[in-house]
């Protein structure tokens, strides 16, 4: 069973024209299209986990750093708020504006 | 640097301004992230109803073939392409993304960071305002020569961008439009949830400490920014296609219509997924509310969305398994969907871990939820046999695909939303809904639910193509058994329509008479429930500060079994 | 109408929230992440018909000018640099962005100018949006970046004019540099895809 199933999956390597389920199509290793095709896929799977991967990686490292710096300071607030005094209040009660 | 100065203008937005606003400007032209919230959850259940009317006329066609349907008539072919492409359309990009993601986005994002709006409010009161252009743009595509657009919701060309292949000259590029304006609307209020979670959470609310539906619905944004590019190309290139003439991807003069699958299906598999993770999370709230636990592994259901997240943008070839796609490229897109169903079923697994010992209060929301595991599981479990290139080659375009991905779309479209519309209703509108009511539209549209998609499991194995309006034509799909089973399902589906009303009856008596709801109902720890109920403009006199994680629930020392967030101590 | 310099409660940009970068900035950075998978898409799909196809570039077509462009590309890349000198400016001293601001909006303008000057040589020579597969494409990615450059001008005019007024929030300044050098930094790319 198991090596049947390693059989199947070896001859779709070796011999992909005899796997193809499309019987006009010719797959093979000379296919410009194909190569097209590779670099279509790839370019498309991997931008946009670079992309976010990096812009969030960035922003976590980023709001980790703010966190510890509040934690070192001992509030659980921004630290320039803390720093800053009397605006530190007014975070933690934001003023109405009356008209 | 922290007080930085900023300009306020005095007007209608200002927090302390008092003078009521006209109608006009308080619920057409408002950038309150509520009012917002409502026009897209309102406008999303009304496309339902367009979209369920739509089914329930083609499946009458599918059970009765030739007969006129009450309420529209006689099914022309013409007219079932029509109906059976809108449907698809209005489901996924008029139901599912605005109300799970714009309109509880819009609700909870501001609310469960403790937050008064959105970061950007003008771009949230223009991004509904394209919405509905859009959608005044799909229905107008109903009425030009040639009716709506008849090529199938994916588009496939050369059937989408030629008039002599589809008859509906002018449907297929108002269509085209009216998706390009959703994904413009989509895309400005991406921005917005994606910038708001990360710069103006509540003070001390580290990213742990973020509810999960909200980095769901976060998450789910991101995946559909970075996904829609290439279908915008896509779409570009068949408005080309279709008006000025070019052959992009036309095959009878060079073009590739498979290059078409490749694009619409690199955003449409990643959009499943947009759209699943939304009612993930909302179900993570409504369980932890309900069993009274703590969330079973927080860390875990956050990296499993991510990987999913990664994942979806790697899977989406398995749609082209029999387009004469590479076998070898099969093969790899075979494993990464195989892969792609470990974090989901992790998710599920975390859920039911979740209830595993839990004092379970069976509510409304609740029985929706639990449901959502249950039929999600069932949906989940069948796209294994299509995952695999294999099996998928002897499946592909049959009802068992439809069953399928109709196991998955209405856990998440229709029983995520109610779950979470009947777990946020007192919050919403400050009055509670009816239990027995909302039971009663539960069991019956749970029931009906299954009753319709699981014969066509059975047809659709035995070789039911997807694509045919009248099975009498051919001789081999038209025995009493497939016959009997598409009447089953025709049957089942009235009768879920029909149960909406009771929903709707509720939802209006509810809205009249019924019971005046508190602060938070059910004791649950997430910022919004120490608003008022209904929130006012501006949600909270002084904005919250948060201490603790979202789902301290039957903390031991505690004299009551909850721990909201904002409590010192 | 009146103006309050108070700590600003709402939206978000309030004070006691740790920000990770300003809101105009991070706004404009995830929409950048979209619009670079809107040219992949378009570039990969070029790719495909370009490597399927019998015979490349497609006969009886005239050709790229790939020099001239390649002057082109210069004067586009010059006017990034400019934007990075205006952005390290306006954070060192904000008035004194303005004349980096000005040099990158004259550069891109001639970039935009020559670029039009090229598209009626080509759309002379023959080269339309229906003649092959290769104007087809050339029209559609290029004309797609060049409407970019001509959107990410007007941004950046309107906010040297509130710099000239005298206000320019760092937000909406950190939103200009973000989307100009997206703008600018992938045109090398389409350059390498499409002309070479």
């Amino acid at each position: 069973m198991i090596g049947r199933a390693l059989g199947a999956a070896v001859s779709i390597w070796v011999a992909p024209g005899a796997a193809a389920a499309c019987v006009v199509c010719s797959p093979g290793q000379s296919d410009p299209a194909q190569s097209g095709l590779l670099f279509g896929t790839l370019l498309l799977s991997a931008l946009p986990i670079v992309m976010i991967g990096g812009i969030g990686w960035f922003v976590v490292r980023r709001i980790r750093r703010i966190d510890r710096e509040s934690a070192a300071i001992g509030t659980s607030e921004d630290p320039e708020d803390s720093l800053a005094g009397a605006s530190g209040g007014a975070a933690l009660a934001p003023q109405r504006i009356e008209p | 640097m922290a007080t930085r100065p900023v300009e306020i203008r005095e007007g209608h937005d200002t927090p302390g301004h008092h003078e009521e606003p006209s109608f006009f400007v308080k619920y057409l032209w408002s950038t309150d992230h509520k009012v917002i919230a409502m026009q897209y959850l309102f406008t999303g259940m009304f496309m339902a109803l367009v979209g369920g009317f739509f089914s329930y006329v083609f499946r009458m066609q599918l059970a009765w073939p030739g007969e006129s349907v009450p309420l529209w008539g006689l099914v022309t072919p013409a007219a079932y392409n029509m109906l059976i492409t809108n449907h698809g359309a209005i489901m996924i990009f008029w139901v599912a993304m605005p109300v799970l993601i714009a309109a509880f986005g819009n609700y909870l994002i501001p609310l469960m960071l403790g937050c008064d709006d959105m970061v950007f409010p003008k771009l949230n009161r223009l991004s509904y305002q394209i919405f509905l252009l859009s959608v005044v743009v799909l229905f107008s595509s109903f009425f030009v020569t040639g009716g709506g657009f008849g090529g199938a919701w994916t588009m496939y060309p050369p059937l989408s961008g030629e008039a002599a292949y589809n008859n509906t000259p002018a449907g297929q590029t108002i269509f085209i439009v009216a998706v390009a304006l959703e994904f413009v609307a989509f895309l400005l209020g991406g921005i917005n949830f994606v910038t708001t979670a990360m710069n103006s959470r509540a003070p001390g609310m580290k990213l742990y400490d973020i509810p999960m539906v909200v980095w769901m619905i976060v998450i789910a944004s991101i995946m559909f920014m970075a996904s829609v590019g290439p279908l915008v190309a896509g779409a570009v290139m068949l408005i080309f296609d279709q008006t000025l003439n070019t052959a992009f991807f036309d095959p009878t003069r060079g073009g590739d219509p498979i290059l078409w699958q490749h694009l619409f299906w690199f955003f449409g598999h990643p959009e499943v997924y947009v759209v699943l993770l939304p009612a993930v999370g909302i179900v993570a709230e409504v369980i932890t509310v309900f069993a009274r636990k703590k969330l079973f592994a927080y860390k875990t259901v956050l990296y499993t969305a991510i990987a999913t997240g990664v994942l979806s943008f790697t899977v989406w070839a398995h749609h082209q398994f029999i387009a004469g796609i590479d076998p070898r490229m099969a093969n790899i897109f075979t494993v990464t969907t195989l892969l792609i169903s470990i974090p989901i079923a992790e998710m599920m697994f975390v859920y039911i871990a979740t209830l595993y010992g839990g004092s379970i209060t069976f509510s409304t929301p609740m029985l929706w939820a639990l449901s959502f595991i249950a039929t999600f599981l069932v949906g989940g479990v069948t796209g294994i046999f299509l995952g695999a290139s294999g099996s998928d080659i002897y499946l592909h375009d049959t009802y068992f695909v439809l069953a399928h991905f109709h196991y998955t779309f209405y856990p998440i479209a229709i029983i995520g939303t109610f779950a979470g519309f009947t777990f946020w209703f007192p919050k919403m509108f400050g009055r509670h809904l009816n239990e027995t009511l909302g039971k009663i539209h539960f069991w019956l549209t749970i029931i009906a639910f299954n009753g319709i998609f699981l014969p066509l499991f059975v047809t659709g194995v035995l070789g039911d193509n997807r694509r045919i309006p009248n099975h009498q034509v051919y001789p081999e799909l038209d025995n009493p058994l497939m016959n009997g089973l598409r009447e089953v399902a025709t049957v089942f589906l009235v009768v879920m329509l029909l149960a909406q009303f009771v929903f709707f009856y509720n939802v209006v008596v509810s809205l009249v008479r019924g019971k005046k709801a508190e602060k938070n109902p059910w004791k649950s720890n997430t910022l919004e429930w120490t608003a008022d109920s209904p929130p006012p403009h501006g949600n909270w006199k002084e904005l919250p500060t948060v201490y603790r994680g979202p789902y301290e629930y039957g903390v031991p020392g505690r004299s009551e079994d909850y721990w909201p967030q904002n409590v010192p101590n | 109408m009146s103006v309050h310099t108070l700590p600003h409660p709402r939206h978000g940009v309030r004070t006691g929230r740790s920000a990770v970068m300003p809101n105009g900035v991070f706004g404009m950075l995830i929409f950048v992440v979209a619009e670079v998978m809107l040219f992949a898409g378009f570039v990969s799909a070029f790719t495909i018909m370009r490597r399927s196809a019998l015979v490349w570039p497609p006969p009886g077509q005239p050709r790229l000018p790939v020099e001239e462009t390649a002057f082109n590309t210069a004067i586009l890349v010059a006017s990034g640099v400019a934007m990075l000198l205006a952005g390290r400016a306006f954070r060192r001293h904000a008035p004194s962005a303005s004349r980096p601001l000005v040099a990158a909006i004259g550069l891109g303008a001639t970039f935009v100018v020559l670029q039009g000057r090229e598209w009626w040589m080509l759309i002379g020579g023959g080269l339309t949006l229906t003649s092959s597969a290769l104007g087809a494409f050339f029209y559609l990615i290029v004309g797609l970046h060049g409407l970019h450059v001509i959107a990410a001008l007007g941004f950046l005019v309107y906010a040297w004019r509130r710099l000239a007024r005298g206000f320019l929030p760092p937000g909406v300044m950190g939103a200009a540099e973000v989307l100009w050098l997206f703008v600018v930094a992938v045109w090398p790319f389409l350059y390498w895809r499409i002309y070479l």
